[in-house]
C-alpha cells in the first residue's frame, strides 16, 4: 500500500492537486492542473484508506477501470464517457488515472440539489445520451453492467445537463456464456434487471436490453429524485406528472421480460428521439437451414453463440467457429435497413445480382495481414455497409458455409 | 416546516406507495390527529381506480393534536380483519407504514410497548417514522423496534418515498414471515446482551420459555441478511484432562424457524489451558457486538453512553481497528447532528453493501 498524495502536491512531477472531487468503494478523485498543458483534469488514485473493501480488491477494480477506459479511448472515445488522459504512476508507485475533469455533480446529488427535474426535455435529452453511450460500449464490446446515478456527473453543456458516464470499475466484457464477467452478484439493486442479479440462476441472457432497463429507472430517478425496485414501472402510477409518451417509454423499458422491452439502446434513443414509445419499424430474418424466424430491431446483432465477446441479439451455433462473436449489425439509415460488418471473416449479401462481400475495417486488416484475399468477387474493396430490401439473402463466413437468411422487411 | 409542507410531502409518500401495489394488495389509509380515523377502509386495490383512491390521499390534511396510539389500534384492527376476510389465500403479509410529525399528546413513549407488542403478535410488522422537530423519538423507535420493523426520522425530500417504498417493496419479498431463533440453553449458560444488528441495529428483549430463549426476527425477506449478536456466559470447565482441555460443551441448540420451515445449528465451546490456544483472539466477533451495542446507543442519541464504549473499545483495540475508526467518526457525527443522524447510525455496512 502506498501512500496517496494530498492537495496540493505535485503528482507524477506534472500533475498538481487541487481539491479533492469525489470519492468512493475503490478510487478518489481530484481536480488537479496539468502543468505541462495548463489544464484542468481528474486524477484517480486508489482509495486505500478511504474505503471499507479490502486493499487487493481495491487495486483489482482501480485496474480493471483503468483497462476498460485505456479500450474505450482506442474505439475513439465517446463525448458522453469521461476520456482517459494517461494511465501512470506517482513518484512512489501508486498508480494513477489521468481522465477528463467533468464540471459537474454525481447524479445524485445533482437530483439532491436541485429536486427533480422539471423540464421533461431535460430528461428526454439525458436519455437520448445514455442510449447514445450504451450503444457506443456495446458497439466496441463493453458493457457497464452497473449504470446508475452515482456513476453518471451530469456538466452544463450548450445550455442543458448533460451525462457524462464515470465509473467503469465494473464494467467488463462478456465472458462466452454471454455473461459479464464475476456478474455473480445477488444484490438487486432498483436499478439492475432481474437477468443481472440472478446472473447464473436464470436462463434469461444478459444483453443490450439489460441496460435498456437501468436507463429506464435512470429515467424515473430524474423525473422523481427516487425509484423502486418494482418492475414496469409507470411514472404516472406513481404520481409523476410527464408526457405521456416518456411514461410509456420508461414503462417498457423497465419491463422485468427482456423481451418486452426495447430491443437495445438505439431503439431506446429512436423512441425518445420521435417522442413515440411505439417502437421503429422491425424486419425478419428467416435462417433458411434451420427454418428459424428471427425479428430484428435497428442496433440489433447476428453472431455466434457461446463465443468469448459481447452477446449478439441473435446467438445462433457454429461448432466451426468461423461467425465472429458479432458477426453483423442491423441499422436504418434515411430510412433504409443496412447491414453493417463486424466480423473477422465477412458477410456477403445475394441481391439478385449475385454475391457481394461486405467486410468491416477489423476484417480486411485482419486479412491482410494473413495475406488472404480481402477482395469481393470483382476485386475491390469490400464495401463495410451495404443496404438491405425485402428478399435479399445473406450469407454469413460466406455463401457456401450453411448459415444463411433471408432478409424481410415490414415497410 | 411548513405543516401544509410536511401533509403534501406525506400525501406524494401515499401516491409512492400506492404506485407499488399490485392488483391483489389491499390498502387502507387512517389518518389520526385529535381522533383517529379510517379514510380508507381495507381495499384490494384491484377494485378501485388509482384516481378515487387519490382523492382520498387528498382527503388527508393536518389538524391539531396527535393521537397516533388510537391511530394504531384503529390500523391493527383493519389488518387484523385482512387475515379472517374471503379468498386470502393463507395469512397475508401486513404491514403498518407509521408517520407522524406529533407527539402523543395522552402516552408516554412506553405505553406504546403493549400497543406494539399487539400488532406484533398478529403478525404485522410496523415501520415508523417521524418527520420535523416535534415527534417524540422514543415513541416511534419503540413501535419499530418492539413489532419488528425499522424506525427513522425523515428529512431530505424523498425520504418518505425511499423508507415507505422499500418496506413496501420489501413486504412483497418476504418468503417466510414470523420468524424467530430459539436458543434451547444449556444449564448454568446464561444469555445476554442480544441485538439485532442487520437490518438495524436494535436491543431486543428475550422471551423465555422454560430453558429456551427466543429471539424474534424480522421476517426473512428475498436476499436480505439479517444478523443477530449476543453474549454467552458460560460455567467454568469440568472434567478437564492432563492438558487442560475439556469438551466441547454445549452451549445451545439453536433452531431459526419460521412460517414455512426450520433449520437448526449447535453452538459449542471447548476449554483449554492452552496459552497459544488461548492467545487465539476471534477479534471480529467481539467487534460485531460491540458495533452493534454502540450504534443502538447512538440510536438513541445517548452520546455519552457510546463515547465511553468507544473508549474502551479503543483500550482493547487500539486506534488502528478499522470499527473503532468508523465508530468515532459516527459518534462525532450524531454529537454534532441531529435526528437523522441518529437513525443513520444504526445502519451496518454488510459485505454486500461494500463492493459498490
Amino acid at each position: 500500500m502506498s501512500t496517496i498524495p494530498e492537495a496540493g502536491d505535485l503528482a507524477a512531477g506534472r500533475y498538481r492537486l487541487e481539491a479533492k472531487a469525489g470519492e468512493g468503494g475503490f478510487a478518489k478523485a481530484y481536480q488537479a492542473v496539468d502543468t505541462e498543458r495548463d489544464e484542468l483534469v481528474a486524477i484517480k488514485f486508489p482509495n486505500y484508506e478511504g474505503s471499507s473493501n479490502d486493499a487487493d480488491i481495491i487495486e483489482e477494480y482501480f485496474l480493471k477501470e483503468a483497462e476498460m477506459l485505456a479500450r474505450i479511448e482506442e474505439a475513439g472515445g465517446h463525448p458522453n464517457v469521461m476520456s482517459l488522459y494517461a494511465n501512470t504512476e506517482d513518484d512512489d508507485g501508486t498508480p494513477m488515472l489521468v481522465v477528463e475533469f467533468i464540471d459537474g455533480y454525481e447524479l445524485d446529488d445533482a437530483i439532491e440539489r436541485t429536486g427533480p427535474l422539471e423540464d421533461t426535455e431535460h430528461v428526454r435529452d439525458i436519455g437520448i445520451d445514455l442510449c447514445d453511450a450504451m450503444s457506443f460500449l456495446h458497439e466496441n464490446e463493453l458493457v457497464y453492467r452497473d449504470l446508475k446515478p452515482d456513476n453518471v456527473m451530469i456538466a452544463q453543456r450548450g445550455g442543458r445537463p448533460v451525462p457524462v458516464l464515470i465509473d467503469f470499475n465494473t464494467a467488463t466484457a462478456f465472458d462466452s456464456d454471454g455473461h459479464a464477467e464475476d456478474s455473480g452478484t445477488t444484490i438487486l439493486g432498483p436499478y439492475k434487471p432481474r437477468e443481472v442479479a440472478d446472473a447464473g440462476e436464470t436462463d434469461a441472457r444478459q444483453g443490450p436490453w439489460s441496460d435498456v432497463y437501468s436507463i429506464g429507472k435512470i429515467l424515473l430517478f430524474l423525473l422523481k429524485g427516487t425509484v423502486p425496485k418494482k418492475d414496469g414501472v409507470n411514472p404516472r402510477d406513481f404520481g409523476i406528472e410527464c408526457d405521456p409518451y416518456l411514461a410509456e417509454i420508461v414503462e417498457t423499458a423497465t419491463q422485468s421480460a427482456y423481451d418486452q422491452r426495447y430491443r437495445n439502446a438505439t431503439v431506446m434513443k429512436q423512441v425518445l428521439e420521435a417522442r413515440d414509445p411505439t417502437p421503429p419499424a422491425q424486419a425478419t430474418l428467416t435462417y433458411i437451414q434451420q427454418g428459424e424466424h428471427y425479428t430484428i430491431s435497428p442496433g440489433d446483432t447476428l453472431g455466434r453463440r457461446f463465443a468469448k465477446g459481447p452477446t449478439p441479439s441473435i446467438a445462433i451455433e457454429d461448432e466451426g467457429e468461423y461467425i465472429s462473436t458479432v458477426q453483423v449489425q442491423f441499422d436504418i439509415v434515411d430510412g433504409q435497413w443496412h447491414l453493417q460488418d463486424r466480423s473477422l471473416n465477412g458477410t456477403y449479401v445475394q441481391t439478385g445480382e449475385g454475391w457481394q462481400r461486405v467486410l468491416g475495417e477489423t476484417g480486411r486488416e485482419r486479412l491482410e495481414a494473413q495475406g488472404e484475399d480481402p477482395t469481393d468477387r470483382h476485386g475491390n474493396t469490400p464495401p463495410t455497409s451495404y443496404e438491405l430490401s425485402a428478399g435479399d439473402l445473406i450469407a454469413l463466413v460466406h455463401p457456401s458455409y450453411g448459415v444463411t437468411f433471408e432478409f424481410e422487411s415490414e415497410s | 416546516m411548513h405543516q401544509d409542507g410536511k401533509i403534501g410531502r406525506a400525501r406524494e409518500g401515499v401516491r409512492w406507495v400506492c404506485g407499488l401495489l399490485d392488483d391483489e394488495d389491499y390498502l387502507t389509509i387512517i389518518s389520526f390527529d385529535s381522533d383517529a380515523e379510517q379514510i380508507l377502509r381495507p381495499t384490494r386495490w384491484g377494485e378501485i381506480s388509482r384516481d378515487e383512491a387519490m382523492e382520498t390521499v387528498d382527503e388527508l390534511t393536518s389538524g391539531g393534536g396527535t393521537n397516533m396510539y388510537d391511530g394504531i389500534e384503529v390500523a391493527r384492527k383493519a389488518l387484523a380483519s385482512l387475515a379472517d376476510r374471503e379468498g386470502m389465500d393463507g395469512t397475508p403479509v401486513r404491514r403498518l407504514l407509521l408517520l407522524s410529525d406529533g407527539k402523543d399528546q395522552h402516552r408516554e413513549p412506553h405505553e406504546f410497548t403493549d400497543v406494539a407488542q399487539a400488532v406484533d403478535n398478529q403478525g404485522i410488522r410496523i415501520e415508523a417514522a417521524g418527520i420535523g422537530d416535534e415527534y417524540e423519538e422514543e415513541t416511534i423507535r419503540t413501535l419499530g423496534t418492539t413489532a419488528r420493523g425499522k424506525w427513522t426520522h425523515l428529512q431530505e425530500p424523498g425520504d418518505i418515498e425511499e423508507f415507505f417504498g422499500e418496506a413496501v417493496e420489501q413486504a412483497k419479498s418476504v418468503v417466510a414471515p414470523d420468524a424467530q431463533l430459539e436458543l434451547d440453553v444449556a444449564p448454568g449458560v446464561e444469555v445476554s446482551d442480544v441485538y439485532r444488528a442487520v437490518p438495524q441495529a436494535q436491543e431486543v428483549s428475550l422471551d423465555w420459555e422454560a430453558n429456551t430463549a427466543i429471539v424474534r426476527l424480522p421476517d426473512l425477506t428475498e436476499r436480505e441478511e439479517q444478523r443477530v449478536v449476543m453474549k454467552f456466559h458460560v460455567p467454568a470447565a469440568a472434567d478437564v484432562d492432563q492438558d487442560g482441555e475439556s469438551g466441547p460443551l454445549t452451549l445451545a441448540d439453536v433452531t431459526l424457524t419460521a412460517r414455512g420451515g426450520e433449520a437448526s445449528e449447535t453452538i459449542t465451546v471447548e476449554y483449554t489451558e492452552d496459552p497459544d490456544k488461548l492467545a487465539e483472539h476471534k477479534e471480529a466477533v467481539q467487534l460485531d457486538h460491540q458495533q452493534t451495542v454502540i450504534k443502538t446507543e447512538l440510536g438513541k442519541g445517548n452520546v455519552e453512553a457510546a463515547e465511553t464504549k468507544v473508549e474502551k473499545m479503543t483500550k482493547i483495540h487500539g486506534d488502528d481497528a478499522k470499527p473503532v475508526d468508523e465508530l468515532k467518526a459516527e459518534t462525532q457525527l450524531v454529537k454534532e447532528g441531529g435526528r437523522a443522524e441518529q437513525s443513520q447510525a444504526t445502519q451496518i455496512v454488510t459485505d454486500d453493501d461494500r463492493i459498490q
